[in-house]
């Protein structure tokens, strides 16, 4: 591999500087791939990819006709990210998921953040995942989101920047995990005494996590993973984290809500359930209370809920905080919480439903980004500098219809980092998406998931659109 | 040295109590010596956070609860970088009369007279001038005043709580790091020296930890005149994290815990 050729663009490169030097902290892993012949590098990636394949490391394109599971492209350069700034990015994050979580109880309960005029109650009330019925409904330990995956990017000046917060159902740890176990088999001299922080401890500190919410006093709370079945695009990671956790992965017709206590079928009989990390969104949670159609759910389970039998990760009714809407407002929420300043920036957002930022957003469509506040996966969005005019007719359409609905950010010409493409560098736009967990300590894993546009020039990174995704190393010191 | 400290207090009451208000002085200080990262104070139940700084500059968190509830937990998560500080060699020139100077006498009267449990009564003023005799440089006085506390105190946990004054400590001489602190205090006030208390932890590198009862410690800082600062008196060596200059009363504990319910009073409280 040739690193002489790779160049900076005009943004920000993780791997070189403005000057086109490499940074220091990446001189020992580029020195090594760099070292790597032609001919052992396409060994290296073709067992890479066989690797995946038989691991069935997969994901699901919804809407995609032909096949629908596919291999999760990886790139073998590994992102490195220096301790000091991993040290500010998560105090960022702990102290953005105590804001969430503290929130999120109160909308549930007082709701004094809307009486004191800081949030206005359109954004809470008007969010389509808020669960108006949950309001007064204690959850253990006041914990609303146990897991939260939160997408960073980075602006030109390398400066992290918060673009979402993931507090329903995040996925893709499961990646980070494999693609670190990937990268120790095919590419163990890259390590030798790099430092890197290890990332294998996550599957028992969610567990830890998700036993520290069970209701009973009981020293081995029956933990179970709720998964909507095979055909749910993140099936791979629920089974691979039940698997890593031991505990049962159970879809809604394995379980039974009996006098408000949730129990799993099991060949000896009903076993009563304390905690379930469900991976299925609230709408399909319990036919009786949401969407009567779903056959995904447990009926009664709700009910369970309320009663503090079982307890559910993440909490319902979370929706609402990472309504794209909401997000506008938390560097006021940690303002108001914790009365501190954020200690991670985040991209200036146009809501539509402000008379002002409306008629900015219909007057500057083509500059801006377009994202529906309650989607995810990178669907119900328009990118206004590539998109075709009837696009921008029909997002102009679709904002004046439901304005509540739609917000717009400036585009952030995010960093790239050098990815292989056809044998050579090339530089692809990247994400982070760390994982935090919130038990009885606050966690954050060691770097995350950094996922790659890997279309030149594609500034989207959604596995869903043509993304692919890298191994993060967080180095030691 | 970077020390990671998570200082966690939990109360279990025996009964339900109701509009539990709290101050904390839990907030590492951020000066030349120490550089502060993450801090973060989590309480469960879920409270929203008041801070402002108090009469002597030191962060104070305020919160209360409203709602009756059985448990109390207050998790302080801190990233401390303690920083070399340059010692210019030990101070033992600078006179005793040199703390006469009627503009150190105003400045630092907070630090020279009673208060609260720091009581300079005659028998301490006695002692305090015994040591003292003939010596005429304010070093070698402190250096006289701890020597004569710990010759003269016998460490021993529970004898004493945390609303012990001087007198009475002074009467048995048995205590831990807070009754020898007010005493140094006492002692060195009672001869015009300023003295203040300080708390913190204290990182013990052959243990790895952080140590002390209950995990935090307090100890005293004395003025010196013409170093320009505030000198430690070092109980143990190793690394110190200061906390917070709280007037001695109020920081007998980091957490008071300040309870309008009925019997309030904390079952069990631990650190970690």
């Amino acid at each position: 591999m040739k690193l002489t050729d790779y160049r900076g663009a005009n943004l920000f490169d993780e791997l070189v500087d403005a000057q086109g030097a490499i940074r220091p902290y990446y001189r020992g892993v580029a020195d090594k791939l760099a070292g790597l012949g032609p001919e052992e590098l396409g060994h290296k990636l073709r067992s890479l990819e066989l690797l995946f394949l038989k691991q069935g490391i997969t994901f699901t394109v919804y809407g995609d006709e032909q096949g629908t599971e596919r291999v999760f492209p990886f790139d073998p350069f590994p992102r490195v990210i220096p301790h000091h700034e991993w040290e500010t990015i998560e105090a960022g994050l702990v102290q953005r998921i105590t804001a969430l979580n503290l929130f999120l109880y109160d909308v549930y309960h007082e709701q004094r953040i809307i009486k004191d005029g800081v949030v206005p109650p359109e954004v809470v009330f008007g969010a389509s995942h808020y669960r108006p019925e949950f309001v007064g409904v204690s959850v253990p330990k006041d914990a609303y989101i146990h897991v939260c995956g939160t997408d960073l990017i980075r602006d030109r000046d390398g400066r992290y920047l918060v673009l979402e917060d993931n507090g329903r159902c995040p996925s893709g740890v499961s990646y980070v995990l494999e693609n670190r176990a990937a990268m120790k088999r095919v590419f163990p001299h890259l390590f030798g005494a790099s430092g890197v922080r290890p990332v294998d401890t996550y599957p028992s500190d969610l567990l830890a996590t998700l036993r520290h919410v069970a209701p009973r006093e009981n020293p081995n709370p029956n933990v179970v993973l709720l998964t909507p079945g095979v055909h749910n695009s993140a099936y791979f990671e629920h089974s691979f984290l039940a698997r890593q956790m031991s505990i049962e992965i159970v879809e809604g017709r394995d379980l039974i809500a009996l006098d408000g206590f949730v129990y799993m079928r099991t060949t000896r009989g009903l076993r009563q359930v304390d905690v379930i990390y469900r991976r299925i969104d609230d709408d399909f949670l319990d036919p009786q209370v949401f969407r009567k159609d779903s056959c995904l759910g447990v009926p009664g389970l709700v009910d369970a809920v309320r009663r503090g039998n079982v307890a559910l990760a993440n909490a319902i009714g979370t929706g609402v905080a990472d309504d794209k809407v909401t997000y506008a407002y938390v560097p006021d929420m940690i303002r108001y919480y914790l009365c501190q300043e954020p200690i991670l920036d985040q991209v200036p957002t146009y809501l539509a439903w402000r008379p002002d930022d409306f008629r900015y957003i219909l007057e500057n469509l083509p500059k801006l980004v377009v994202k529906a506040a309650n989607e995810s996966g990178g669907y119900g969005m328009l990118i206004g500098p590539t998109a075709t005019a009837a696009e921008i007719e029909e997002f102009r359409r679709r904002v004046t219809a439901t304005p509540r609905n739609y917000i717009a950010q400036p585009v952030v010409n995010f960093s790239q980092h050098p990815t292989l493409v056809d044998g050579g560098l090339e530089g692809r736009h990247v994400d982070l998406r760390p994982f935090v967990l919130w038990g009885d300590t606050v966690k954050v894993l060691p770097g995350g998931l950094t996922r790659v546009a890997l279309k030149r020039g594609s500034l989207v990174v959604n596995s869903s659109q043509g993304g692919g995704s890298k191994d993060t190393w967080v180095l030691a010191a | 040295m970077k020390l990671r400290i998570l200082h966690r207090t939990e109360y279990r009451y025996a009964l339900p109590v109701r509009n539990n208000v709290n101050e904390l002085r839990v907030t590492p200080l951020n000066n030349p010596r120490q550089k502060l990262g993450l801090h973060l104070v989590r309480v469960l139940p879920a409270v929203r956070m008041h801070r402002y700084p108090d009469l002597y500059r030191n962060p104070v968190h305020r919160f209360e609860i409203e709602e009756p509830h059985k448990d109390l937990v207050i998790d302080v998560s801190s990233i401390v970088e303690t920083l070399p500080t340059p010692v210019a060699g030990v101070p033992t020139d600078v006179p005793l009369a040199a703390l006469k100077d009627p503009e150190i006498v105003e400045s630092f009267q907070p630090y020279l007279q009673s208060d609260g449990p720091v009581q300079i009564t005659p028998e301490i003023w006695r002692a305090a001038v015994d040591v003292e005799q003939e010596r005429q440089d304010v070093f070698s006085t402190v250096l006289g005043l701890m020597d004569y506390v710990h010759a003269t105190s016998k460490y021993v946990p529970g004898a004493t709580h945390i609303g012990t004054t001087t007198p009475e400590f002074f009467a048995d001489r048995q205590g831990v790091c807070q009754d020898y602190a007010h005493l140094l205090l006492a002692l060195a006030r009672a001869i015009a020296l300023p003295a203040r208390y300080v708390c913190g932890y204290v990182y013990d590198a052959k243990r790895g930890d952080v140590i002390g009862s209950h995990a935090s410690h307090a100890w005293c800082e004395l003025w010196v005149p013409a170093t320009g600062g505030w000198g430690s008196t070092r109980p143990i060596s190793g690394w110190f994290t200061r906390l917070t200059w709280p007037r001695p009363w109020a920081g007998t504990t980091a957490t008071p815990p300040r309870s309008a319910g009925p019997t309030g009073a904390p079952a069990t409280a631990r650190c970690a």
